[in-house]
């Protein structure tokens, strides 16, 4: 059962960063580069919709998925399986999580089919809403005195790994359409690797940020990390994560270089494959760590040692770091709009 | 190439089982479980006029589903439990008659405030005093 769970929550997790990280790059990376920056825009806008729409609907089975074994997990054999749908659904705080989140994941894919390119705005937006369900139905919603900082970390945290990963695998996927429908000799990447690149630095900073200040909240000391099975379990999931973004700089630098060079696009591109398959196993590693109860449940203060305090402490200050730049950014943004 | 990622994904495995093996904690052992029941777990009593779960943590609302079966698993009809509106760790059924001489077992559920859905039960024995 533990094996199922985890394959099931891997399968989820990869489809969630797969489908918000489409819907980000369509804004980070795709927004502003057009015909003059020799990317063909009229077939990206066509591979951006058809992968957020299959993405989507292979997100609603994954929610369907996620539904059943909670459902499995909650029957009670003493009355019937509809009854037992019914209360978990509409009674309990998963339920209601779970019921929020696919209905904005079915709208989502709807907006996009029906609204096509004007649909992003909307589609954005409920899927960044459907990416918050991770945080409510799991232990950050379990923290005491502090669970709007748990929250708001474990949002930023899918957030960015979509952001990150998520686009990337977006990318690969345009590449892959481009070469097979289009052009076989020429490659999309050298136009929109450099930007991904500069993004996904900002990404990997609040990966991080978010990630400590988690791990801050769910462990009570540092020595949590070896001697129990939550803690074992991150650690694998960090020295995973370290490697990936070990691979993530070799390709920045890569991507530095002159990209229309064959030999250097091919070392790229094979190299970000590896990225994505590492990444996947930091999910699957992640869909595991979530079936433990973390060690350090418990109020700010309260049977913490000195050094996870520490820890918290300056998570904090550069969580409140990064949201004042975001808002600094989203307020330029805002005066460049205007000023236009 | 190959033969790298099979090396690569058996390091990996490797080292998830070994979280796995010198783990005190179990992936199954959750904070929210049962602190205390009454009758309490595996005694043998002369008369029960009530039966307590007392959990670990609040459960999320609506999910704690207990029910009470005798030795032939069948359900004890007329035993409802209702959370205790002072403790609401508690969950508690008043008997409007004492448990006839027998077996029990009490199954139980309920998911905690981090969305696991645990499960348990226990058995207690009423016997003649």
């Amino acid at each position: 059962m533990l094996i199922l769970n985890t394959l099931i929550g891997w399968f989820y997790f990869s489809v969630l960063v797969f489908v918000l990280g489409v819907s980000l790059s369509r804004w980070t990376l795709l927004a502003r580069l057009g015909e003059d920056d020799g990317l063909p825009r009229a077939f990206v806008d066509v591979v951006l919709i058809r992968t957020a729409i299959k993405g989507g609907f292979l997100l609603t089975v994954a929610m369907l998925m996620l539904f059943g074994r909670q459902l499995i997990a909650f029957r009670d054999p003493f009355v019937p399986w509809r009854e037992d749908a019914w209360l978990l659904l509409r009674h309990t705080l998963w339920g209601s999580s779970w019921v929020v989140a696919s209905v904005g994941c079915g709208l989502a894919v709807a907006v996009l089919y029906v609204r096509r390119s004007s649909g992003w705005n909307l589609a954005t937006l409920l899927l960044l809403a459907v990416a918050a369900f991770p945080a409510f139905s799991g232990h950050a919603s379990a923290v005491e005195g502090i669970s709007w900082l748990s929250l708001s970390a474990d949002i930023l945290h899918v957030w960015a790994a979509a952001g990150w990963l998520g686009s990337l695998m977006f990318l690969m996927v345009l590449e892959r359409s481009w070469r097979q429908q289009v052009s076989f000799t020429r490659s999309l990447l050298p136009e929109v690797m450099p930007k991904f690149s500069k993004s996904s630095m900002v990404w990997v900073g609040i990966l991080v940020i978010s990630g400590v200040l988690s791990s801050s909240i769910h462990l009570s000391t540092t020595s949590d990390l070896l001697t129990t099975g939550y803690g074992r379990v991150l650690l694998l999931k960090i020295v995973l994560a370290i490697t990936v973004m070990g691979l993530g700089t070799l390709n920045w630098t890569t991507s530095k270089s002159d990209l229309h060079r064959t030999v250097t696009l091919e070392q790229l591109t094979r190299r970000s494959s590896k990225e994505i398959w590492f990444a996947q196993l930091v999910l699957l590693v992640t869909a595991l760590l979530i079936q433990w109860s973390p060690p350090g449940h418990q109020a700010v203060g309260h049977d913490m040692s000195i050094e996870m305090l520490l820890i918290r402490m300056i998570g904090i200050g550069m969580f409140f770091y990064v949201a004042f730049f975001v808002l600094l950014l989203l307020f330029a943004i805002y005066l460049l709009k205007g000023s236009k | 190439m190959r033969c790298l990622k099979y090396c690569f994904l058996a390091v990996i495995l490797v080292l998830t089982v070994a979280a796995f093996a010198f783990s005190k904690q179990s992936p199954l052992s959750y904070h929210f479980a049962v602190d205390k029941t009454v009758p309490a777990k595996d005694t043998s009593v002369v008369s029960v006029s009530q039966i307590g779960i007392w959990f670990t943590q609040v459960p999320q609302s609506n999910s704690v589903s207990i029910r009470l079966v005798d030795a032939e698993e069948s359900l004890v009809t007329g035993v409802e439990f209702e959370a205790d509106s002072a403790d609401p760790t508690a969950f508690i059924a008043h008997l409007d008659s004492t448990l006839p001489v027998g077996d029990y077992k009490v199954f139980w559920r309920g998911i905690g405030q981090d969305g696991h859905v645990v499960t348990g039960d226990y058995t207690f024995k009423v016997s003649v005093g």
